[in-house]
């Protein structure tokens, strides 16, 4: 590496960099601060807005650092008397026609603009005659309205959708003093990824419709949380205004998982929060009506009825999870099933992926192996629809030279990114598995990486799961196999999954009905628990407790409704589709008179006389690095603020077959689980998971 | 020595103040004129088309030393604006029981919509009705006035900080429209898409 780096000299401090290495880059390193506007770290350097310019010694003209390369020996200065005029002059030139909006603008208190002139300007302004004039409050798409009279033309948002996104969206229309921003005639800017030029632009000049006016940034406090909306896990910080209100949310970069991007629905996935349809009360049906009630009553009635029906026999009680619960949730769900409902029948509505446990060489597979990759192979994947920021991920690692092998049965925005497809048939998922290893793409020595869609599992799961071991061993080349990872639909289906096997519970199976967010209650259920989500409830059910933030159907249908808290007002952690396990931090304080899910679940199993050990989330999740084996080890603190993937077991757990399916059906065996809690489960104990579908040996 | 005559001079004292004029006044029977830069309630003021000077930019609460402001604003409804401009404050509240009448909301205020008047006397029974909303602290349709700003640009009286910035007192812009709305300088038709300024050839105002 050192015979690589270039040493140059910037306002005096000596820096060593990379070669290649930008002027601007370098002086980031170096910690001095080079205003840019059109220059943006994930995209390619322009050199419109010369905010940037700095004096290199031995060169005729000013440069601009966002543009220039460095070289050895180079010395920069940024600050100096003639640098310094000269950015005075370009901000005094982006201020001839920028109106003096700032008292109504959206980004008046964090604007590059304000900041800039302040910091570089010269304070006062010579231009005296009229300022040109353009549209205000241009409605160009879904999301976004434009202020034509604040853009600077730096370009950012037209470069996103050209370069970053590559799909249509801004564009550049007229040249010299009439250029504007917009978009194509009668194409609005309705890319799921608008949100983001929101963020990037420098100024006012495109600002959110949802966050128009709401807040200023003084009043806003930002919490770092995990967007909850797929199982991407995009780092976010929610902004709060007044302590009170979540107003927005904006990317909290994370290079791992999102590159600084959200999409559309992640970054204006919070109007449920503040929505004034909330359940505030629990509610208790009497004599055919739900009416409000007490916390004690609610608890104190559900409670009742879970456990009359509950000693009617083991599967009599079921629980359903949303595969939106946190893994702290999950888990202690499980543990309340397990040793105080007595029954292992729990349901999430989820797909039949392969499990971490099992099949570690279907999960080794992370977000960033794609950027290094040859070839990516999608198998039924729609990630424009389900995980949109790994789509964003997707055409970055093409770009880089990956090539795509797509095996689809549907149309996606990614087929013209394709090298190659294979018609996909998921009912004879080897045919087309054996034609993606046969493909001419599939046969060079590069490092192969295989991210399958969960739902081309739901036919037969444990025939897919042989056939994409299969595929595994076909591909893998010079002794290197594939990186395979599976794609999930919701935010924590991974963890829930996880600790539920871990819980040791029998999971109810997946297939279309779970697809729809829906699960079926199986038959004998007499009582279902259903935590966060809907279901659908058979006619004959006796009782029916729904915990969530809304009257949904189902709760309509309950005995008793418990109101709980959204994914704002939560803590705990997410696990997400490659296995990186992630905090997700309260925002506000719970909506007076709901709880969170996981004090509910503590205060319900506290009204059936078990007292969990742990009482907080942060309890709960040293429980879980302790008891489930793939956590272990895992502590919030090493978590910090960008998470770590789970790590993998290493060898292949022993053949499941050899254990009975039942080893832990029973009561007696799992109170003595729940009793010790060390040494943690043994691997071999929890391998018996008779949750995972009939597994291939 | 000198001592003893300490006591007849401070006698002396008293005595030639039993037969000047009082300072005090029986109030309330008897008032005093405030000064025109005294710093009471708050009012919020209009343009003579009656729309709001008000943009709720929120700068007056950012200003607020004792976090007595609280405003929500709104996109106004372009056909029928409350105030000119794209913005304006759906809700604003000043709690006077938490107001230290600083002034610094008027000083803060670009388009100078807010300002503190003459009037002190602020009392109630309860504590929720000091919390002042929007409708109270609003001067009635028809009227425009100023208000103290206008004392506080005049020139300062002797002696006192003419250190004090006031926006409005530059008196210059460059006919925009959102430019006018964002210095107070928007004494418009009530209907601002038929004044949205269209290019160069517009005047500026005065
Ligand atoms: S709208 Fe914003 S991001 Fe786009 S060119 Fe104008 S200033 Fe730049
Ligand atoms: S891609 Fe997924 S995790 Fe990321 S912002 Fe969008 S919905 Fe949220
Ligand atoms: S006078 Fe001072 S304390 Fe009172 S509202 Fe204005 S800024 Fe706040
Ligand atoms: S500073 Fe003036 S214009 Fe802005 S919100 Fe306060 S009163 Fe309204
Ligand atoms: S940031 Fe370098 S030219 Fe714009």
């Amino acid at each position: 590496m050192a015979e690589n780096l270039v040493n140059l000299t910037i306002d005096g401090v000596p820096v060593s960099v990379p070669n290649g290495t930008l002027i601007w880059k370098a002086a980031q390193m170096a910690q001095i601060d080079i205003p840019i506007y059109c220059y943006h770290p994930k995209m390619k350097p322009l050199g419109a807005c010369r905010i940037c310019i700095v004096q290199v010694e031995g060169q005729p003209r000013l440069t601009t650092a966002c543009t220039t390369p460095v070289a050895e020996g180079m010395a920069v200065h940024s600050r100096n008397a003639v640098a310094s005029e000269a950015r005075a002059a370009i901000m005094e030139f982006l201020l001839i026609n920028h109106p003096l909006d700032c008292p109504i603008c959206d980004r008046g208190g964090e604007c590059d603009l304000q900041d800039f002139a302040v910091a570089y300007g010269r304070g006062q302004s010579r231009f005296i005659e009229d300022k040109k004039h353009a549209a205000k409050a241009v409605d160009i798409g879904r999301e976004i309205v434009l202020d034509r009279e604040r853009c600077i033309l730096c370009q950012r948002c037209v470069r996103f959708g050209e370069e970053y996104a590559q799909e249509p969206g801004l564009i550049m229309i007229e040249r010299g003093v009439k250029m504007e921003i917009g978009t194509f005639p009668d194409q609005p800017y309705d890319s799921i990824f608008s949100g983001n030029t929101v963020e990037m632009c420098p100024v006012g000049a495109l600002t959110s419709k949802r966050y128009r006016f709401r807040a200023r940034p003084w009043e806003l406090t930002a919490t770092s949380t995990i967007c909850p909306h797929c199982p991407v896990g995009c780092n976010i910080k929610a902004d709060v205004r007044l302590g009170r209100e979540v107003v927005r949310f904006r990317s909290r970069e994370n290079d791992d998982v999102d590159d600084g991007f959200l999409c559309d629905r992640g970054r204006y996935g919070y109007t449920f929060i503040n929505s004034l349809d909330r359940l505030t009360t629990p509610l208790l049906r009497k004599d055919g009506e739900l009416l409000p009630a007490t916390w004690d009553e609610a608890l104190a009635a559900a409670a009742q009825g879970l456990a009359n029906v509950a000693h009617h026999g083991a599967g009599a009680v079921q629980t359903i999870v949303a595969p939106t619960l946190t893994n702290e949730e999950a888990y202690l769900l499980g543990k309340l099933c397990r040793t105080v409902l007595g029954s292992g029948n729990i349901t999430a509505p989820h797909g039949n992926f392969a499990l971490a446990a099992d099949y570690p060489e279907l999960n080794s597979a992370a977000f960033n192996d794609l950027d290094g990759a040859n070839l990516i192979i999608l198998i039924g994947a729609n990630p424009y629809q389900h995980q949109p920021v790994f789509d964003l991920r997707v055409k970055k690692a093409l770009r880089g030279g990956a090539k795509l092998l797509l095996l689809r049965d549907e149309t996606s925005d990614l087929d013209e990114f394709a090298a190659g497809t294979i018609e996909l048939d998921v009912s004879n998922l080897d045919e087309a598995l054996q034609a993606a290893t046969r493909h001419p793409l599939a046969a060079n020595d590069g490092r192969i990486v295989v991210w399958y869609d969960q739902r081309i599992l739901f036919a037969n799961p444990s025939a897919g799961i042989a056939v994409l071991r299969n595929l595994v061993g076909q591909l893998t080349r010079v002794g290197q196999p594939p990186l395979v990872g599976p794609l999930v639909h919701f935010s924590n289906e991974v963890g829930v999954r996880e600790m539920l096997q871990a819980t040791r519970l029998r999971l109810g199976q997946g297939g279309s009905q779970a697809w729809a967010t829906r699960s079926q209650a199986g038959s004998g259920t007499q009582a279902i628990y259903i935590v966060g989500t809907e279901a659908t409830v058979p006619e004959d059910c006796q009782f029916v407790v729904v915990q969530d933030s809304f009257l949904t159907d189902t709760a309509k249908r309950a005995n008793v409704v418990l109101p709980a808290a959204t994914f704002a007002e939560a803590a705990g952690t997410y696990t997400s589709t490659e296995g990186r396990v992630q905090r997700l931090r309260p925002a506000i304080q719970p909506l007076p008179g709901s709880r969170s899910h996981l004090d509910i679940i503590i205060a319900l199993a506290a009204t059936l006389n078990e007292r969990f050990d742990s009482a907080s989330y942060e309890q709960v999740f040293a429980e879980i690095a302790a008891n489930v084996p793939l956590y272990n080890g895992l502590t919030l603190g090493k978590l910090g603020t960008k998470g770590m993937r789970r790590p993998l077991p290493s060898a292949l757990p022993a053949s499941l077959a050899d254990l009975p399916a039942d080893a832990a059906e029973t009561l007696a065996g799992v109170a003595r689980l729940w009793t010790r809690s060390s040494p943690p489960l043994s691997r071999a104990l929890s391998s018996s998971c008779s949750c995972s579908p009939a597994l291939p040996t | 020595m000198p001592r003893m005559f300490d006591t007849v001079k401070g006698l002396g004292i008293t005595l030639s103040h039993i037969f000047r004029k009082a300072d005090t006044i029986s109030y309330p029977e008897q008032r005093r004129p405030h000064p025109p830069r005294t710093r009471g309630r708050h009012v919020l003021h209009r343009y003579e088309n009656e729309l709001e000077r008000c943009i709720g930019c929120l700068l007056c609460s950012a200003a607020c030393p004792a976090n007595a402001i609280f405003i929500e604003a709104a996109e106004n409804d372009s056909t029928n604006p409350t105030s000119p401009g794209e913005r304006y404050a759906a809700t604003y509240e000043i709690d006077m029981l938490r107001c230290i009448f600083c002034g610094l909301c008027e000083q803060a205020c670009p388009t100078g919509a807010v300002t503190l008047e003459g009037e002190t006397e602020l009392v109630s029974f309860a504590r929720s009705s000091m919390v002042y909303t929007k409708e109270m602290l609003l001067e009635p349709r028809g009227t425009a006035t100023r208000g103290s700003i206008l004392a506080w640009a005049a020139p300062a009286p002797a002696g006192a900080d003419t250190d004090l910035h006031v926006p409005d007192s530059r008196g210059q812009f460059d006919g925009a429209w959102t430019t006018a709305a964002a210095v107070g300088k928007a004494n418009l038709p009530v209907n601002p898409s038929a004044q949205r300024p269209t290019g160069r050839t517009e005047e500026p105002q005065p």
